[in-house]
């Protein structure tokens, strides 16, 4: 079995952490710091503090659901300078994983993220398609630089949405949807979204990781926006969820989830390159139950983008 | 009567807590219900909900809350043990169903070294690749996964034929292979006729029919839908399937279903049926039966290739004679079929009780062929049917999340279906769409499918009763009425049962009938009389 952190945001070793989750795609550990932790198979699925499990997975998995029954819900995780193993006690020793970390996975999105946008803010702005190119509303409707990438995200996102919206989630027609639709027009939007909506990561932490990504990167970059909402959202981390805190975790830091930085490359791109945008955006709207949506929800509220968005219905 | 339950410390998927919110909400008497973790913003608006605050006290973002407003206190309490039973089973599952999980094609073939057919469900891009291992180990494979370019498709379909291996698919969701079903399929008796098909839900209807008529089938061999569409890719699989159905001393006749071939591979394909010496039977979907052989009977539906079939396997001696045996006489014959006169009297008692704005047909299908079959009626009887499955553009639906005039809607189309599961699995888009059609004034008739077997909904009818109900409200609130027409693939033997299901379906008024091209005619029927004024 071979192992590597995928993230510069894994916490060094040594740490144990409860195991508090085992599904198909990830095995979910509560770290210490009150964030979580991934062990994945594949890095598509990864979030910003996680291992890979290179080969292997189903099996790391399958081990550390068997040990979370048998330890009614106590199993832990070590990491050390020899790797990464289930330890459940007597219980669950028998069927104990052993994993070399074997070089660690260099993992980091900034550099291309950094890259990305400088090469939309490098382009003129006929080229970005900025407010003022031509008298279509919904080009002048988002002024970002983002304008083709902003129609294309909505369409995908709408065409996704199917017949009528979901009424569950922060989009629907439900009490989140509700709920979301008088937060918006709150002062405290989007900072009082943390920990907001359905979902072991809330629908509102992946809006806020999907507006971060778009924002930072029509200012210049990770981390380049929203000083004051970073700020505010540190504070209110532990506010949400282990998986909304690694999640935002990683926002905060520049780090969106890979799906979110494919895609926010792709939208730099997108003049060039459509079918990347779109492809990206399929990729992000089959992300957990409605994670990829609500992340791409947020993304296109960062552009600026005003058209006919399911949001401002 | 609003309840709150608790599970302190508990982590569950975003999907199960999902699924379990959308299956409390299905639950009679369960007006709302929130299955979400206990963050304070969540814990907020569960109090500007009404629930009672000393529930919420003492709560945080590790525990998961379970909130819901039914009619009553022990509705409530039985919702409320449904969601945490359901969400432990999913848990369960996905933690180690005793079934061992591996995580390579070599793996797996270590597990199971007899093994002679994989089955692959990877994501499009590396679906070509595991199907080569399989093949390049001497396995049949079956490409469940969709979005393999039609040059990896016609490169594995060379392997496999130089191989003697079949290459089922790409997007092939069904066969029945020695009697198991695999992927989307149903539980049908095996028996003497061989399918090679084409068409998913087309293979899984005619099964059905030929179970319900009293055969069975030996094999159901699924092709992919480009098999025999295709020039380039030639039938190669539909070739080697035949050739394979030929050789089988199980199996005494041979059925063909797909959508038009292309013509050359439709030579090819009927010469293969001819050389197989055994009584064949061959339905191309839209287009016009070909002129009958002795041993070779063209089908002009679904529900006629499997009575074809089955006759053929009951002794009919040729094409001729087993047509003979098809006639109708006025009222339902020895397989249940309703005979036409009878389908155009209980059309014409439906469409009297419309209003007069009604005048349209709604069709909205889960299964891709059976949303052809009823398109090809509806098209053909209507003078025109819009369908996001139109091949004709100026018949394409322009927005297919709008209904305008006649439609039939593939609502599995991947226009629907991105980042979303299938409607067979899931039919809530469905239950949606079929609600919203209610409240639209000129909906005079909605037509459904609803498929049965491994890999569908555990309840169907019941996903979408609710919304059957809503819609027929809507339109008896209006001073009108909305049919409903269904027909329902399966078998006694599916795990969903095909007798609860047509139950369920009647109980709601809904007319169900014993195939989907019949029920396309009492809705086309319907529709027919509506759009010319004869409701009045």
């Amino acid at each position: 079995m071979r192992v590597s952190t995928i993230g510069f945001l894994v916490p060094p070793p040594p740490w144990t952490a409860r195991v508090i989750g085992a599904t198909a795609k990830a095995v979910t550990l509560l770290h210490g710091d009150g964030a979580a932790v991934s062990v994945v198979g594949l890095p598509d699925n990864m979030d910003a503090r996680a291992f890979v499990v290179e080969e292997g997975f189903d099996e790391f998995s399958r081990t550390a659901g068997l040990a979370l029954r048998a330890d009614g819900g106590f199993a832990r995780a070590s990491y050390d300078r020899e790797g990464l193993g289930i330890a459940g006690g007597a219980a669950t020793s028998a069927v104990a994983a052993e994993a070399i970390v074997a070089g660690a996975f260099p993992w980091d999105p900034r550099p291309a993220l950094l890259e990305a946008s400088a090469r939309l803010r490098a382009r003129p702005p006929a080229a970005r398609g900025a407010a003022g190119d031509d008298n279509d509303p919904e080009r002048a409707s988002a002024p970002s630089g983002l304008s083709d990438a902003a129609r294309i995200l909505a369409d995908e996102l709408a065409s996704a949405r199917g017949p009528v919206r979901s009424p569950d989630g922060i989009h629907g027609a439900g009490p989140f949807g509700d709920a979301f639709r008088r937060l918006r027009a709150g002062p405290g939007f989007p900072a009082d979204l943390v920990g907001f909506g359905p979902g072991s990561t809330p629908a509102g932490d992946d809006w806020i990781a999907g507006y971060l990504t778009g924002r930072d990167l029509l200012e210049g970059g990770p981390r380049s926006s929203e000083p004051e909402l970073r700020s505010a959202l540190e504070a209110a981390l532990p506010r949400t969820t282990p998986a909304g805190r690694a999640l935002l975790a990683g926002a905060i830091a520049g780090a969106p989830p890979a799906y979110l930085v494919e895609l926010a490359i792709a939208a730099a791109a997108a003049k060039a390159d459509e079918r990347r945008l779109r492809e990206a955006a399929r990729a992000a709207l089959g992300h957990g139950a409605s994670s990829g949506e609500d992340a791409m929800a947020g993304f296109l509220d960062a552009t600026g983008y005003r058209g006919q968005r399911p949001d401002a219905l | 009567m609003k309840r709150i339950s608790v599970k302190k410390g508990s982590y569950y998927d975003s999907v199960f807590l999902m699924l379990a919110t959308r299956g409390l909400k299905g639950l009679p008497g369960v007006s709302d219900a929130i299955v979400a973790m206990a963050t304070p913003m969540n814990l907020d608006m569960l109090g500007d909900m009404g629930f009672a605050a000393a529930d919420l006290e003492g709560l945080g973002p590790n525990d998961l809350v379970a909130a819901v407003d039914a009619r009553d206190e022990a509705t409530a309490a039985a919702a409320i043990a449904e969601a945490f039973d359901s969400l432990t089973r999913k848990k369960t599952e996905a933690a180690g169903s005793g079934a061992s999980k591996v995580g390579s094609f070599r793996a797996a073939l270590a597990l199971e070294p007899a093994a002679n057919v994989a089955v692959v469900s990877v994501p499009g891009a590396f679906a070509a690749r595991e199907a080569r291992k399989a093949l390049e180990a001497g396995l049949h494979a079956m490409v469940f996964s969709d979005n393999v370019s039609l040059e990896d498709e016609i490169a594995l379909k060379r392997l496999a034929t130089s191989k003697g291996l079949l290459l089922m698919g790409p997007d092939c969701g069904t066969a029945i292979l020695n009697g198991k079903p695999l992927c989307f399929a149903n539980v049908v008796r095996r028996g003497p006729i061989g399918v090679v098909a084409a068409s998913g839900t087309g293979l899984q209807e005619t099964t059905c029919l030929i179970d319900r008529y009293g055969s069975g089938v030996s094999q159901a061999i699924g092709t992919g839908g480009r098999d025999m569409k295709n020039a380039a890719v030639g039938g190669m699989t539909s070739l080697l399937a035949i050739e394979a159905l030929a050789a089988d001393p199980a199996t005494k006749v041979i059925l063909v279903v797909s959508k038009p071939p292309a013509a050359e591979v439709a030579a090819k394909v009927v010469a293969a049926l001819r050389a197989s010496g055994k009584p064949s039977v061959a339905h191309f979907l839209g287009a016009e039966p070909g002129a009958d052989e002795a041993r070779l009977a063209y089908a002009s539906d679904l529900e006629e290739a499997a009575l074809l079939a089955t006759l053929f396997a009951e002794g009919a001696a040729d094409a001729t004679s087993a047509k003979g045996r098809l006639r109708e006489d006025s009222g339902n014959d020895r397989y249940n079929r309703p005979s036409k006169i009878a389908i155009e009297t209980l059309a014409a008692a439906e469409a009297r009780r419309l209003a007069p704005e009604q005048r349209y047909l709604r069709g909205l299908y889960t299964g891709g062929t059976l949303a052809d079959e009823a398109l090809f009626i509806a098209h053909a009887m209507l003078g025109g049917v819009r369908s996001n499955n139109q091949t004709d553009p100026a018949w394409t639906m322009a927005d297919p999340l709008r209904s305008e005039g006649h439609v039939v809607i593939d609502l599995g189309d991947d226009f629907f279906t991105a980042g979303k599961p299938h409607p067979m699995i899931d039919p809530a888009a469905r239950a949606e769409r079929l609600a919203a059609e209610g409240r639209d004034p000129g909906t005079a008739v909605v037509l459904v499918d609803v498929v049965l077997g491994y890999g569908s909904h555990a309840d169907p009818a019941g996903a979408c009763v609710g919304a059957i109900r809503a819609a027929r409200a809507a339109a008896a609130a209006r001073g009108g009425y909305l049919p409903v027409i269904a027909s329902v693939t399966g078998t006694p033997g599916d795990p969903q049962g095909y007798g609860a299901q047509v139950a369920a379906l009647e109980a709601e008024g809904v007319v169900v009938m014993p195939s989907n091209y019949r029920a396309a005619l009492v809705a086309v029927e319907i529709a027919r009389l509506a759009s010319k004024g004869a409701a009045l």
